[in-house]
Order: structure tokens, then sequence, then C-alpha cells
């Protein structure tokens, strides 16, 4: 049984996005990049699979020399070996480029049964790239998975629906995107810190895949960014004491027109 | 006239004695042998061990012939008794021993003086005596908290007894039958005298009498007692009249603080699989050694915060049970060599001990996960044991190795490694307090501060203890003292996650601290928090950091005594008692300062409650425990039970943790109205 | 320009309010730009709701009804969506950011050859092309994007585009199409609606949480009642846990759950450290408290001081008039 992971190194949740006035991209000074907590999930169960099924886990992402340190994690953490697909053919890449570089990628390595990414990655939070991925291969796929059986030639997979779950039989190859509550991410042993270090690591460009040079990066895209912005200031927060009576109804009513929340 | 009762002029006698004591003598020694080895069979210690004779042998002195640490607690009395009588005991004896080969000899009347310690012996004797019926009525009828456990000391303990009371009773028998034979002067032997006249006298000529029928049992049964004793010593838990000596001789004289450091750099070019101590071959050999030195005597256990909170921590079981594993798993490493994963697979079936390995077996991941590393139980043992060493080094395993930790402990990790705080918050927040305080920020100087003040994470993220740090900027600001924080640039010390044992990710974060220090040329720390302090001055040195560090109640109480600040009026807290924090008073010796900051800022001495200065006992978030969910009883409860019982309208805390844990023992006990406060925000107070 | 089309999605036999928010959208852009709007309708049942479509601007609607297609299948309804798209040939595809609209979304896009932006919070043309705002690093920076494939496709959040007055004269022509689902992989083996019971406090919009000011077990029934109101989950602090008063699973902090709600309203909770680091990513947070100096003020939006037991019955009465 062969498993793709698909990754994405983003900064931490915790950090302080910051936007340059007409820039693309958010200021990435001091900012603190780790594995897109959704592909730690991803990770866990391509893991947890190999060891009840054997087989392999192979890591693949696409992203500069620093997205290493994601990959080291998830290799870290019981993956076998990873790809990264790297070059300037791939910049200004959007889900569909991505995806598209990621399917040639997959199918490059072939003989797959199962990709398992996350649900999302948190930095633009999209949603997209898996079920491109699985769309662009012609398999099936499942997103917002949160239990998932392995069986003979199909896996059955419970997903999270609005107000519910649904519980799917899907054939194999197919691809799940993990959704938080599909297990709990191991804490990788120093051992397998130490591992990771000595497992192969491919580094593959453009040409590697066979992308043309209108299908990667920026030509292949079929959306850009035009600029980033800042959301307005949270206001500071307004504490009101007074006769319950009067300040209740009157922070509820900033509930609704103001927060919009209720 | 002697050699009436001396039953060795019998040469068949002295031959039995002679066979008797070789065999004794023998098994003694192939005994200590094997405990030499298995304890050989530990790793090389990393500690200076054998530097400064002079200081060590003051300190056997001090701590085995003095037996400081025995008398810190009112039963030391009896033990100290026991102890030198036992020794006094033991040199009278020789007499009957060389006596046994060479009838002609009499210390009483051939070595000029011995009567004096003759006459000592006597009494001392009936001291031991005395000693020994009143730990009996101790242990049997007051059940000490130390002194629960597992009952083998117990019958240990009670055979060690009997044998004594055996040597003193036989002792003071033959005693008196050496008066009445006119052996001894009666002057210099007035508790054996009391014996002369029940035993059979003596008669002169009389060989085959009762006299000396009588005489030669006790004389026997004197001498089978002292060679069993020979035997038992080193097969039983007075191993430590062995172990206690050495272990004192070699005791840390570094600072307590400092947990040891392990070496990646080594381990990986060695490709090692195990990481901490997964058995117990994998200790050092001191800390084995401290296995020997342990008399279960349960100070440790009496003062342990977890014991005492019904947890499944011991530290004597701790001690206890390595000793004995080790024990039980050395001769197999001693017969078939060093035991891999392989090898211990193979050979299972030939040794049932195999089957136990130390971690999950002898010590349960719960016991593991108990400790707050307080250092009671450091301080109360008698022998210098270091147990704190020997939890973190286990922690390690389960982190490094196994990455097998209670979840809450995992998340506090991966919080540090991201954010560099337990509690995952975004670092830029660091230093959100300071906002409008116009706190100097060391990466806004020209030139680097004198002293960085170093807040560390909960007075800076936590919105109840951000009052720690505005009161201490406050004073510092209005002492003219040149310093500056760090600001976003501040980093977690790392002190939490060693202590938890992830040394893969301390080590990462001091070295971090380190050079972030050195790039502004660093020499000078103020800490308000405990455990930044005892990382920062005395664990930073193993990686290059030197430097002079203070918490501040330190340095406030030297800008007071140096006139730089001034208290304007007097704090009315009410009745105010002082907690010592653990890793501020045991760790690092400071008591007085804050007291005499309380003193100054209030008008009055704080309130002592039932535990404190060096038995202080710990609030219960020490050893990364602040971060874990505590089964009940909690520790901070029983802690502010303290608080409450000593009538307390305030707690006063030089700790950020131990702030908050008061701040929630008191919650739970509904005495929200006594306050909890730091001393930095006393003084502050007190200069308005 | 070409044609807006907007993909209905249908629950429990109604069309959901983001499908009435994005044809109220469409319709404005569509005449802005001088296009047509249309629907798009799959599922079982559902035809009659075209006439709904129509009301609220759709001038035809694409309906594709089979008893096949009764339970959303990710494959089935992207394999028929996108015949209909392809029969279409919009310029614009809109389509709800809910959970089966962010599933279906890139379905479309890859069979397409459509750009795809998810989960926008505004859209606006531009020279007959795209333009759309969305939130990126969870609302932290948004950004804008444009598009250069022929069909462009974008996802948009429920609850921010407003629902525009339905005209009761208007009527959409209705285009049945094949509904036909062709070679599928996967099967539906069934699907649990939990509606009713209690909602997970990881995955609640809205999370009523109380701690030691509830003063007792029996207390929390008031929070119970705002939570359903609000279809919220109730949560506590480590506090209310440690006393008995709510299970373990119920706890919100370091040492219990995290959550991110839209709305977090604490009520008696004083804010420890432990509890804020569960919540303060709450992208709203209402403290009841009658502390005023409760650390929980500090990370408060809106914050009452005053009796939670006077404050949250008034609260619950204000839910239940806006709700009305």
């Amino acid at each position: 049984m062969k498993t793709i992971v698909l990754i994405k190194q983003v900064p931490d949740t915790e950090t302080k996005v910051k936007v340059n006035p007409g820039e693309t991209d958010i200021n990435r000074e001091g900012i603190n990049l780790v594995l897109n907590p959704y592909d730690e999930f991803a990770a866990e169960e391509a893991i947890k699979i190999k060891e009840a099924k054997g087989g392999e886990v192979v890591v693949c992402t696409l992203g500069e020399k620093k997205a290493e340190e994601a990959i080291r994690t998830a290799l870290a953490m019981g993956a076998d070996r990873a790809i990264r697909l790297d070059g300037e053919a791939f910049a200004g890449s959007d889900n569909y480029a991505t995806a598209k570089a990621l399917a040639k990628a997959i199918e490059k390595e072939g003989d797959y049964d199962l990709i398992l990414c996350g649900k999302q990655a948190v930095d633009d939070d999209s949603a997209q790239v898996g079920t491109l991925v699985a769309e662009m291969l012609g398999i099936p796929s499942a997103s917002l998975v949160i239990n998932c059986e392995v069986g003979d030639g199909s896996v059955t997979i419970t997903r999270e629906i609005e107000g519910g779950n649904q519980e799917l039989e899907i054939a194999m190859p197919c691809l799940l995107t993990a959704q938080k509550g599909l297990n709990e991410p191991r804490y990788p042993s120093l051992p397998g810190i130490m591992k990771a270090k000595r497992k192969k690591l491919d580094v593959l460009s453009a040409g590697d895949l066979g992308l043309g040079a209108d299908e990667a990066g920026a030509a292949g895209s079929k959306t850009a960014i035009k600029e980033l912005s800042m959301p307005p200031e949270r206001k500071a927060g307004q504490v009101f004491e007074g006769e319950p009576e009067e300040i209740v109804p009157k922070v509820a009513q900033l509930l609704r027109e103001e927060a919009k929340v209720i | 006239m002697y050699e009436y009762l001396t039953p060795s002029e019998f040469i068949p006698v002295r031959i039995i004695f002679l066979i008797a004591f070789a065999t004794a003598m023998y098994f003694f020694a192939i005994r200590v042998k094997f405990l030499f080895a298995a304890m050989k069979l530990g790793v090389e210690d990393p500690k200076p061990r054998f530097d400064d004779p002079g200081k060590r042998v003051t300190s056997v002195l001090t701590f085995v012939f003095g037996q400081k640490r025995v008398l810190m607690f009112l039963g030391g009395i009896g033990h100290f008794t026991i102890f030198w009588g036992f020794l006094m005991i033991a040199f009278a004896t020789s007499e009957l021993l060389v006596n046994a080969i060479f009838p002609s000899v009499n210390f009483w009347t051939m070595v000029p003086g011995f009567p004096i310690v003759g006459l000592i012996v006597d009494i001392i004797s009936l001291c031991v005596i005395i000693a020994i019926v009143i730990s009996l009525i101790r242990r049997f009828a007051f059940k000490p908290v130390r002194l629960e456990g597992p009952k083998s000391g117990m019958y240990d303990a009670l055979i060690i007894l009997g044998l004594i009371t055996t040597l003193i009773i036989t002792y003071f028998m033959m005693g008196g039958m050496r008066i009445s034979a006119g052996e001894i002067n009666p002057a210099f032997a007035p508790i054996s005298n009391l014996f002369t006249g029940i035993m059979p006298a003596a008669v002169e000529g009389s060989v085959g009498s009762t006299a000396k029928l009588v005489f030669g049992i006790l004389w026997a049964i004197h001498l089978s007692s002292l060679l069993f004793f020979i035997y038992y010593i080193p097969r039983s838990k007075h191993l430590h009249l062995l172990g206690a000596i050495p272990n004192i001789y070699l005791r840390d004289f570094g600072t307590t603080g400092a947990i040891n450091k392990m070496d990646f750099e080594k381990l990986e070019e060695e490709e090692a699989e195990v990481f901490g101590v997964q058995e117990v071959e994998q200790f050092t050999w001191k800390q084995l050694l401290d296995g020997y030195a342990c008399t279960e005597c349960g100070r440790c256990q009496e003062q342990c915060p977890a014991y005492n909170t019904e947890k499944p921590l011991s530290p004597k079981i701790l001690v206890h049970e390595m000793k004995e594993h080790l024990l039980e798993r050395a001769p197999v490493i001693l017969a078939e060599g060093k035991l891999d994963m392989e090898k211990t697979e193979e050979l299972k079936e030939k040794y049932e001990i195999l089957n136990k390995s130390m971690i999950g077996n002898v010590f349960s991941h719960e016991f593991i996960w108990s400790c707050t590393t307080c250092q009671a139980c450091q301080t109360a043992c008698p022998v210098w044991i270091e147990h704190v060493q020997l939890i973190v080094d286990m922690r390690r395993y389960l982190v490094l190795t196994e990455a097998a930790m209670p979840s809450e402990a995992e998340l506090a990790m991966r919080n540090m490694e991201k954010n560099s705080n337990p509690w995952g918050i975004g670092n830029h927040k660091r230093a959100e307090w300071a906002e409008g305080l116009d706190v100097p920020v060391m990466s806004a100087l020209e030139e680097p501060a004198e002293y960085l003040l170093y807040l560390g994470c909960s007075a800076q993220f936590d919105e109840e203890n951000k009052g720690i740090a505005i009161s201490t900027a406050k004073i510092l600001k209005a002492a003219g003292v040149n310093f500056a924080i760090l600001g976003e640039e501040e980093m977690c010390c790392g002190e939490t996650a060693r202590r938890l044992g992830n040394e893969y990710l301390s080590d990462a974060m001091m070295q971090g601290n380190v050079e972030i220090f050195a790039g502004y040329n660093v020499k000078k720390i103020i800490t308000v928090c405990p455990h930044c302090y005892n990382t920062t001055k005395n664990e930073y040195p193993q990686y290059g950091g030197d430097y002079e560090v203070y918490h501040h109640t330190e340095f406030i109480k030297m800008l007071l005594d140096q006139n730089k600040i001034k208290l304007n009026k007097k704090v009315d807290l009410g009745n105010l008692v002082y907690h010592d924090s653990c890793y501020l008073g045991r760790y690092n010796d400071i008591y007085d300062q804050p007291r005499s900051l309380i003193q100054a800022a209030t008008g009055k001495a704080p309130t002592e409650m039932a535990k404190h200065h060096k038995f202080s006992f710990c609030c219960g978030a020490g050893g990364g425990m602040m971060w874990m969910e505590e089964e009940e009883p909690r520790i901070n409860v029983r802690r502010t039970e303290m608080a409450i019982d000593a009538g307390a309208d305030t707690i006063c805390t030089a700790c950020p943790y131990c702030r908050t844990m008061f701040l929630d023992g008191v919650k739970v006990k509904e005495q929200e109205n006594i306050k909890c406060v730091d001393i930095s925000q006393v003084i502050a107070d007190a200069m308005e | 320009m070409a044609n807006i089309l907007v993909i209905a999605e249908v629950k429990e036999g109604k069309l959901k309010k983001v499908t009435l928010e994005l044809l109220s959208k469409g319709k404005e852009l569509a005449a802005a730009a001088g296009g047509a709007l249309e629907g798009c309708l799959v599922g079982s049942g559902v035809e009659a709701l075209a006439a709904e479509m129509g009301q609220y601007g759709a001038s035809k609607v694409y309906v594709a009804d089979s008893g096949d297609l009764a339970d959303y299948n990710g494959e089935a309804y992207a394999n028929v969506t996108a015949k209909i798209i392809q029969d279409a040939a919009p310029g614009i595809v809109l389509v709800g950011a809910s959970i089966q609209g962010k599933d279906l979304a890139p379905r479309l896009s890859a069979k397409l050859g459509a750009g795809l932006a998810s989960d926008c919070t505004n859209i606006s043309v531009d020279g007959g092309s795209l333009v759309v705002t969305r939130p990126i690093y969870a609302g932290k920076a948004f950004e804008t994007r444009t598009f250069s494939s022929d069909i462009q496709i974008a996802s948009v959040r429920p609850n921010v585009l407003p629902v525009s007055d339905p005209d009761a004269g208007a009527s959409a022509e209705v285009a049945k199409v094949d509904a036909a689902a062709g070679d599928v992989k996967t099967k539906v083996l069934k699907t649990e609606l939990t509606a009713g019971d209690k909602i997970e406090l990881t995955e609640a919009d809205i999370i009523v949480s109380g701690g030691r000011g509830m003063k007792g077990p029996e207390n929390y029934a008031m929070l119970e009642e705002l939570a359903s109101l609000l279809n919220a989950a109730v949560g506590a602090s480590r506090a209310a846990v440690d006393a008995g008063w709510r299970p373990h699973g119920d706890q919100v902090g370091q040492t219990g759950k995290t959550v991110n709600p839209n709305l977090y309203i604490a009520c008696g909770i004083s804010g420890a450290i432990q509890h804020l680091a569960g919540m303060s990513s709450s992208k709203c947070i209402v403290a009841i408290n009658k502390d005023a100096e409760a650390p929980i003020f500090k990370v408060a939006d809106y914050g009452i001081v005053g009796d939670l037991f006077k404050c949250v019955p008034i609260l619950t009465e204000e839910v239940k008039k806006l709700k009305a």
C-alpha cells in the first residue's frame, strides 16, 4: 500500500500577519513556519495506515528549500521519503497550477493507493488543492474526512456535512482531505527526527515533471492575486456598566449590527 | 584470671570461630564485589565527584559522623544515638574478636584508657536500647508518613534492631560476668554491673562450671550476631552503612539547580536509538550508588508534595525500587554482557527479570509524571541522594525516545516550539504589557543596557501576572537602573521543556537565548520568575552563557539598601504569609531578601506557614506540572489550606507560577477575599 | 458579457439562504454588466424550487432532478453540474461557500479548467471579469483576486451578502437536463444528521460558556436555553469542570478544548490564562462578570459588568426578539 501525503509549509496560526501596501505576499520577516496543521492529520493517518497494513508513505510538497523543514517534520513522524517541487517555473502558482504540478508529480511517482492531504492550508484558506488534484488525476475524492477505514480496494470514510456526518465508500485509489478530529498527530520522537535527516528527499523541477511553460506557475494559473489588504483594526473592547435592563439589550444589538454574529 | 571465661582457650572453638569468621568475610566480600560491579554498570557521571578531597572529607565528617541532616528532624536523635552506639559497640566488640583468636588479649587491662571507652560504650549501649524502644513505639504506634511503603524495609529494620539489641544485651550479660570474674572494673561498666548479680558468678578454677557454659553461650551468640551482621549488611537496607559514606563523599557540590546536559552531537554521531534512561543501567554509576546509600528513612517521602497529595510518586520508592531492580538485573548483565533490544528479546526466556523493563514496570508513567521537581526530597535526604535528576532522566526517555507524555505536556511543548511560550500565544504579544509604559527595549537602544530585565512567559502573557512585569519595570525605572527588556525578541528560557524531559527542545531554546543575549552583550540579568532565574543562572553556563543573575527580590533589596528607591508608605495587607518558591529557596537559597522587603513595605515580618524556608511546600506548578491537570487532592489547594490555617489575609509570592496556583487555590477554597500578590507589587505600592 | 450562473444548494426541500444571497448579488452584477442571471438546481424533488429562484432574479434555471441525487455525492453532483455549466456556458459561476459548495467548487474548477476563488466575502465584475475579495490567514488579512480563465468560479461565504426582496411576479424558464451522474466510484452509505443533538464545542459557530460564577450545576439550564436559541454549544471553564458541574468534555482551555467560534459568550468566567489560551482566538467575545477587574474583560469585545443571573435571562429575551 502506497500513500502519498500532500503537505504545505505555512506560517503558524499565531503569527502576526503584516501586509505591506501594494504587495501580493505578507511580510515574511520573522515569521515562524510550520507544517500545515491539517496536513499533520493527513500525515498521521497515512502513517497509521502504514503501521497497520504495511507499505510506504511518500510526502510531496511544492515549495522552496525552506519547506524541507515541514517535510522533515512529516518524515520524523514516520513518512518514508519525500518529493519537493521547486523552481522558478512554479512562481506565481495559484491553487489550480499548484494542483497541476502535484498531480503530475503523483503521476510520475505512480502506483499509489491513497492520497491524503489537509482540508485546507491555514495560510490561503482555500480548501481547493486536494480536490483539484483528485479531479486532475481522475480519481474520486472526499473532503473533510474525520474517520477512515481502509478496506480491500476501497476505503470507508466518515466526512463532515452540515449538521451531521456522511459515511461513504470510495474505490481506491482515491484522495481524502483531512479534517480536525481524524486523529491526534503524534509528537515526533528523537530517533524519528534523527532518522528523518537521512531519509530520501528528491527535488523535482517543472521540467522533470514534463510540465509545459504554459502549465506551471503564473502562466498555468487561472487566477492571480492583485493585492493584499488588512482588515479594519479590531476595535478595542467595550465594557458596559450599569443596569442590566439597559446594557444587555445594547450589547445584543451590537452583536447583531456591529459584530454581525447573531 | 580472665581465662576462666574465655571460650577461645579451647583450640576447637578457635578453629570454629576462624572458619565462621572467614566464611562471613567471604560472603561479605563477594557481595560487596557484586555491588561494586553492579554500580559500575552505570554510565559515566557528568558531575565532578572527586575534586577537592578536603571539602569532601569535611562533608563526610559533617554528614556521616556529625549526622547533620539526620538531626534536622527530632527523630534524628534516635538515629544519632544508635549510629554512635553501634560504632562504639563495634569498637568494643573488636576486643572479643581479637580475643577469639588470641585468648590472652584483654583490652581492659592491656590498652591504657580502654576502660574509659568501656564506660562510654556501657552507657551509650543503654541509650541505644532506649532509642530502639522509642523508635519501635514510634514506628508501630504513630506510623509516621515517612515510614509508609514496602514492608520489606520494616522486616529488615526489625532484624537489624533485633541484632543490635542482641549484641548489647549479650554484651551487658558478659560484662556482668566479667565483673564478677574480676576482669572488668565495675566502676567503668555501671550498666553491665547491674547484670553481675543476675548472672551466675564466675568461680575461680571452675572449669566446666555453669558460669563458663553460660558465658560460652553468650559469647557464641554475640559473635554469631556480629558475623551475621557482616554477612547481612550488604544484603539488606542497612547496605546504607556501606553506601552512605561514599555517597556523601561523592555528592554534588555544584548548584543543585542544574540538570545534566545531554550532548546531542555526540549522541547523533553514535547513532543512538535510546535517549534518556529506559533501563536502570543507563543511570550513571553515582545514581546507582544513591540506591545503595538509601536507608528508606522516608524523610524524602514525608516532604514530597506529590506523595502527600495521594499521587503515585514517592521519592523513597523511587530510590528503593531502582536499587532492587538493579540488584535483580545486574547479575544478568554481568553474566551476559551489555543488553540491547535484540539480546534482551533472546534472553527473555532464560531470565524472568528481562520481561520487566524499568519504565512501565518498575516505575509507571504516572509515577514519573507526578514530580514537581521541588527538591524537598533532596533537601531532606540525610545521605545526599539526587532524586530530581532520576525523574528527569526517565522523562527524557519517555519524551525523546517514545514521545509518550501526557497530552497537556505535549501541547505545552508544541506551543513552546512554535511560539516560544507554553500557552502558544503569538510571541509578538510578549511585550504588550509594556505599551505606554515607556519601558526600554534592547533593540531600540543605541548602546545595550547594563541590565537585561528578563521577564519570562508568565509575567508577560498571563493577564493576571502582567502586574508583576509592570511593577518591576516601574521600580527599576524609579531607581534609575540602566535596564531594558528584549520585547518581542525574548524567548522562553527553556526551563519547563527541560524539566518535562524534552531536552532536545530545551537545548535549542537555551542555545538560542544565549545567542540573543550575546547579541546585546548581556552580562547582568534581572528575572522576576525563579524558574527563569535558576535556569539562566545555573544552567546557561552549560551553554557558555555566564551571567550575573538577580532575582527581582534580591535586586530590589539591593536598591532599597542603597537608598535608590524610597518606600513612602506602609502597605496594609493584613496578616500576610510569605510562600517560599522552591526554585528561589531550596534551589537558590534566597529566603531573607523577600522577607526583609515585606518587613520594609508592611512594617512587620511575614507570618510563616506550617511549612516554610527550606521545607516549604511546593505550590504544585514546578516540573512542568503548571501545564498539566493534576488529580485531586491538588497540591496547590493543600498549600492554600496551609495559608488559610495560618490566618492569611494576603499570600505573598515571589514567583508568577506560585501566584497562579494560589489564585486558583483561593478560588477552590472559596476564600477569594484572600489577596495574592507578588513582592514587586507590594513594593511598587509602598513606593507610591 | 457572458451570463452568471448561480448553483443552488437545497436543504430539507428548501433553498438555502446563501443561494438567495448569491441570486441577489448575481442579479445586481448581471444587470450592471449586461448579462443574464441563470440558476442551476441539482437534487431530488427540487424542480419546484426553480420558481423561487426566478423570483430572486434567475431568468432560466437548469434542473437536474433525480432520486439518485437525493444525498449529496460530490462525484455525482460534480458530473451533473459540470455538464450543466458546459451547456449553459456562463462566464461566472457562483456557489455558496458552505461545506457542500466548498466540496463541489474545486471539482468543477478542475473539470472545466476554470479559475476558482474560495470563501469570498465580496465579489464584483470588472471589464466582464470577476474580481473577488476573500479573507486569508483566518481573516487576519484579505486578498483581492482576479481571474484569467474563460469560466470563473467564486464560492461565496454565507451571511455576508444581503438578500434582496423577491419579485413575486418574476418567473424563470425551467430547462430540465440529464440527471445521469455517469460512472461514480463513491457510494453514500449513510447520512446522519445530528441536529437537535449536542453541538460539538470545536465545531460550534457560537459557544456559551459558564465558569465558577455559575454557582452550581443547576444554573447551566439558563445557558442551555440561550445556547439552543443561538444554535450554540455550551462550554465550561476548568473551575466548573473541577467542581463537577460539567463533564470534562465541555472544558474549554489549555487543558481542555481549543475553540475559535465566531461568538464566545463567557458567563461568570474570570479569564485565567488557562481558559484564555483555549478561546482567545474567538472572533467575537462577550463577557458577563460581576467583577469589573476580571481579566476576561481584557480580551472581551463586549463586556457586561453585572450579575449574570440577571443579565443572561435578559440576553436570552433579546435574542428571542431578534430571532423572531
